[in-house]
This record gives structure tokens, sequence and C-alpha cells, in this order.
């Protein structure tokens, strides 16, 4: 089976409104961000690669299978695990019965190794001390870890995650980051997310969409080169600049063009991501 | 992409792990637990003379867990709305249909709940008051049947909860319902018993009452009581088994069909209604 996901002049509309506008890439085994502002396209995109929303035109293969065959689905489902980005949880069960429910749905039949993957993936994301707990008593932080949980159940080859790190806490985050990267060298990993810093310290690849198109396809390297040249700190605000920002050590960061007496910084990956999304075509930005 | 082509050698062990979790859960669902409950408190009231002995006093315990279970089934089978888990749902392989199929299976469940219930109830009531079906102190051993009526109905308005969730996927619609429910099989137990259509509700009971009363069996007053033929009607209490099978195949093939509307589907829905038409005329003493 081809390791790969492809992705061919795909697009959506709901209505009036163009929600991916002839999307193309591909992706590899390993972790790849798809970072874009709110209303870019980025959660239609995932629901597409989960199987649960259909493109209107275009062509999407997953693990070299099309998902508009009813029988290839089928086999793509079986090797997915998806995490919605606001993913629905039963108040009422205990985390284990949760993650237990899904393994059901995702066909683990026997009961003991069910039971057996369930509190596996349940100590991998640090949830099996309150795994009799029920999900009602979690909190929001626990409940994402537990979204996470389900998804790795079965040890998938494709993990489709739509902003699984949104309220963590610092040390949550640096957790999943350890865990997301030590399943990614041999699996494919689409990671959505708002956190730039994230897509520099776990992913080899990086999408940008924006109104439905895609951006940027590149290393985060490459996204932050974008700004080389054109990210300066000085000591006042410079009212040329197209971001601009005081930092903690008191100095303004600047996006844009250089303010007068102003130093050259090191671009990181949201320098460039924001100059990307920013007033300037992406070909005057480089 | 709703549908989806399902590796059969798959979905039977799946849907039954469902159909154990969800039979379990719903079991000991609060509405389920909290119903039984009272009925056993309402019927030992009964027996011991506690509460009137009036037709519907008498329907009414029974009516409990029928009531419960419409309620109980149709929320376990509107969960995944009520909770926003669909999205979630429809990435994974099992269909819908798996998960509508284990909700009907689970119901299996509640009807040995509720086998288990009556079976309790017959023991303890008998040693109660040694089966006293009427003032007059006459006794009566009920047959397996007129037991079974219990369960049966149990689980076909569990059946119509699981159909409504998803014809009907609003909350309010299952206790609506069960108000109806209460709304047409009181009178048609206190006030018209005689009448042929109350065996078409889930409880009925074959026993006489006096003209112009709600009591198989008046109590005696200065030394004048009227009873009725206080008998029951095996036969009809068969076929209104049959009446609810039929009546329970048919509204779960109603939900199943919400997903699935291949020939055998269509098919064991028409056979459920065939049968549920021919006992509910037949059951009619």
């Amino acid at each position: 089976m081809t390791e790969t996901i492809d992705i061919a002049g795909v697009e959506k509309r709901f209505g009036r409104t163009t929600a991916l506008a002839g999307v193309t890439f591909g992706l590899r085994p390993g972790i790849t961000g798809l970072l874009g502002p709110n209303g870019a396209g980025k959660t239609t995109l995932m629901r597409m690669l989960a199987t649960v929303l259909a493109p209107d035109t275009g062509r999407v293969r997953i693990l070299g299978l099309d998902p508009s065959v009813a029988a290839e689905r089928l086999a793509i489902r079986r090797r997915l695990g998806y995490m919605p980005q606001e993913p629905g949880f039963h108040r009422n069960f205990t985390a284990f019965e949760f993650v237990d429910y899904v393994a059901i749905l995702k066909e683990h039949v026997d009961r003991r190794a069910r039971h057996a993957e369930a509190r596996r993936v349940l100590e991998l994301v640090a949830l099996g001390d309150v795994s009799q707990r029920k999900v009602k008593a979690l909190s929001s932080g626990m409940r994402r870890r537990l979204a996470l949980a389900q998804a790795l159940l079965g040890d998938p080859r494709v993990l489709v995650l739509d902003e699984p790190t949104a309220g963590l806490d610092p040390e949550q985050r640096l957790r999943f980051r350890e865990l997301v990267s030590d399943l990614a060298h041999d699996r494919i990993v689409l990671l959505s997310t708002h956190q730039t810093e994230d897509v520099a310290a776990l992913c080899r690849s990086v999408l940008v969409l924006n109104n439905g198109s895609t951006l940027f396809e590149g290393t985060p390297r490459e996204l932050a080169e974008l700004a080389r040249g054109h990210v300066w700190l000085a000591d006042d605000r410079a009212a040329g600049a197209h971001l601009s920002w005081r930092t903690g050590e008191g100095r303004h960061r600047h996006v844009g063009d250089a303010p007068a007496g102003a130093d050259l910084a090191s671009p990181t990956l949201e320098d460039g991501y924001l100059l990307l999304l920013g007033e300037r075509p992406l070909k005057e930005a480089a | 992409m709703t549908s989806v082509a399902v590796n059969s050698q798959q979905l039977a062990p799946t849907v039954w792990q469902l159909a154990r979790v969800e039979g379990r859960r719903l079991l000991r669902h609060p509405v389920v637990l909290v119903a039984f409950v009272l009925c056993a408190v309402w019927m030992i009231a009964l027996a011991k003379g506690l509460v009137g002995g009036d037709y519907f006093a008498v329907a009414g315990p029974g009516l409990l867990p029928v009531l419960a279970a419409l309620v109980a089934a149709n929320l376990a089978a509107l969960r995944s709305r009520r909770s926003d888990t669909e999205e979630l749902y429809e990435s994974l392989p099992s269909p819908e249909r798996t998960r509508t199929l284990a909700h009907l299976l689970s119901l299996g469940w509640l009807f040995g709940g509720s086998a288990v219930f009556v079976a309790a109830a017959f023991v303890g009531l008998g040693g109660l008051d040694g089966f006293v079906i009427d003032f007059k102190g006459t006794t009566a051993v009920p047959s397996v049947a007129e037991l079974a009526q219990g369960p049966f109905a149990v689980a076909t308005v569990a059946a119509v909860g699981i159909a409504l969730a998803r014809w009907i996927p609003f909350l309010p619609a299952a206790p609506v319902l069960a108000a109806g429910l209460v709304v047409f099989q009181m009178p048609a137990t206190t006030w018209n018993l005689q009448n042929a259509w109350t065996w078409l509700l889930p409880l009925v009971n074959a026993a006489e009452t006096p003209p112009g009363t709600s009591f198989p069996c008046d109590r005696p007053k200065e030394g004048v009581g009227w009873c009725g033929e206080a008998v029951f009607q095996t036969t009809a209490a068969g076929w209104h088994l049959a009446y609810l099978a039929g009546l329970g195949i048919a509204f779960g093939t109603v939900a199943l069909l919400r997903h699935d509307r291949s020939p055998r589907t269509i098919a064991l829905g028409a056979t459920g209604l065939a049968v549920a038409a021919v006992a509910g005329v037949v059951q009619i003493p």
C-alpha cells in the first residue's frame, strides 16, 4: 500500500462560500503542519482527509485509495486516526469506556485485546490514572488528550489531528510533541494548528492555506526564510512595518520594511507565516 | 459519505460487542432503574392493599418500565448526536447502521432484565398474597403468555424509541410520545376496558369490570359487592405477544430503513407489520 496522501485540484463549496479552491499537495510519512487563519479551509480539508466530507471536484488519494469508492473508503478508515477540532464525548462514560466504545467501532472485536489497547492508548496520553473517571469530570486538557487517545487506537497509518494542542498546558504540549514525533517516523501525520511553534518544533513539512487556496508548501525552514531580510529589531515602533510589537526586552520587533536604525533579526517560522498572510504578495515578500 | 460497503465478517462481531455495551448501559440507565424500583413499590403496595385496586392501579406499574424503556432507548440512540460525536464516528469503519442494529439488539438485555423482574414479582407477589386477583379473595396464577407481556411491551416500545431517534432526532420526541402513551393507556384501561381497541395498546388485561366502574371487582359495600369474571385470557395474551413482537420487528426495521433500504430489510419490516396486523385482529377476544 502506498504510504502517501495525494490531493489534486480539490474544490469544496458550501452554498456561496468557497471553502477549498483547487488545493493541490502531497504528503509523505512524517508530520506535516497545516497553518492558516480561521476560515482558511483547514478544517474542511481535515474532514476530507478523514473521509467524512467528499470534494465537489478534484482527486483525493489516501494510501493510494480513493475515498469516493465505498470499499476503498472503508479500507482507509481502517488505517485512519482522526481527532476532530471539536471532539464530542459521551459525558457519562468513563475515559476507558469512551475509548473502548470507539475501539469497538474501529472493529476491535476481541474484548480482551481491545481493553488492552484502550489501556495502552490511555497510558500513551498520560490518562491511565484517570481512566475510570467520568468524562464530565475531566479537565478540558484531559479531554483533548482523550480525543487524541481514541485517534491512536489500532496504530493507524494516517493520523489527522485538528488542533490537538489547543487548551493544553506547556507541559502537556511538550508531552504531545514527544508522543507525536515518536509516532510519526513511519506514518503520515497531518497536524492542523494555530501554534506555529508546534509546527517549527515538530513538522517535516508545512502547508499554509488562505481563503481555500494553498499559499505555501515547503519545509518550516523555507517558511521562516521567506521573512529573511524582513524582520528587524528597533527601539521604536515603525509606522511602515507590516507588523510590529514590543518584545519582553523592550525593543520592537518589526516584520516588513526596515525602520530607521533597526537591526536585522533572524526570522522565525511565525515571522514567515505572518508575512505570508500579510497584504504583500508572496513574491514581493520573498 | 454516509453509506459504506461493510465487510459482513467484521460487522457481526462489531454489532454484538456494541450491543453488549449498549445493553448493559440500558439496564443501568437511571430512568430504567427508577422505573423498576417504582414499579416494584407500586406492586407491593397493591398486593398489601395499601393502594386502591382500580384497573389503572393494577395496570399502571407495568407501564412505568415500558415508558422508561422508550425514553432510555431513545436517549441511547440519540447519544452521538447529543454528544457531538457524529463527525468522529463518521470517520470510523463501522457505519451508523452498525450502531442502530446494536441498539436494537441491546433491547435483548432490557427484555432479559424485564423478564427477571417479572419472575421476581411473580414469586414475590405470590408469596405476599397468593395471587389474589379480586376483593373476593379469588386467586389465580397468570400464564407465561400473560407474564411475558411485560418484557415484550418493554422491548417493543423501546424499539419505537430507537426508530424515533433515527427519524425524528429531537430530544423532546420520546417524552412527548411517552406522555401520549399514558394518555391513551390510562382511559383505555380505566374507563373502556371492554373496548376492542384497547388491545392495540402495549399492556392489556382481559379481566372484566362491572358496568360504569374501573374496578375489576368492586369493593363490597354493606355486603353488596360485584365481581366481574376474574379470568385470564391466555389465548388472547399469546396473540398479544405476537402482536407486540410484530410491532417490535416493524419499528426496528423502520429504524434500520434510515440507513439500509435493501429488499431484505424491507421484507423483514413487511413481515413484522403483517404479523402485527394479523395478531392485532385475532387477539381481540
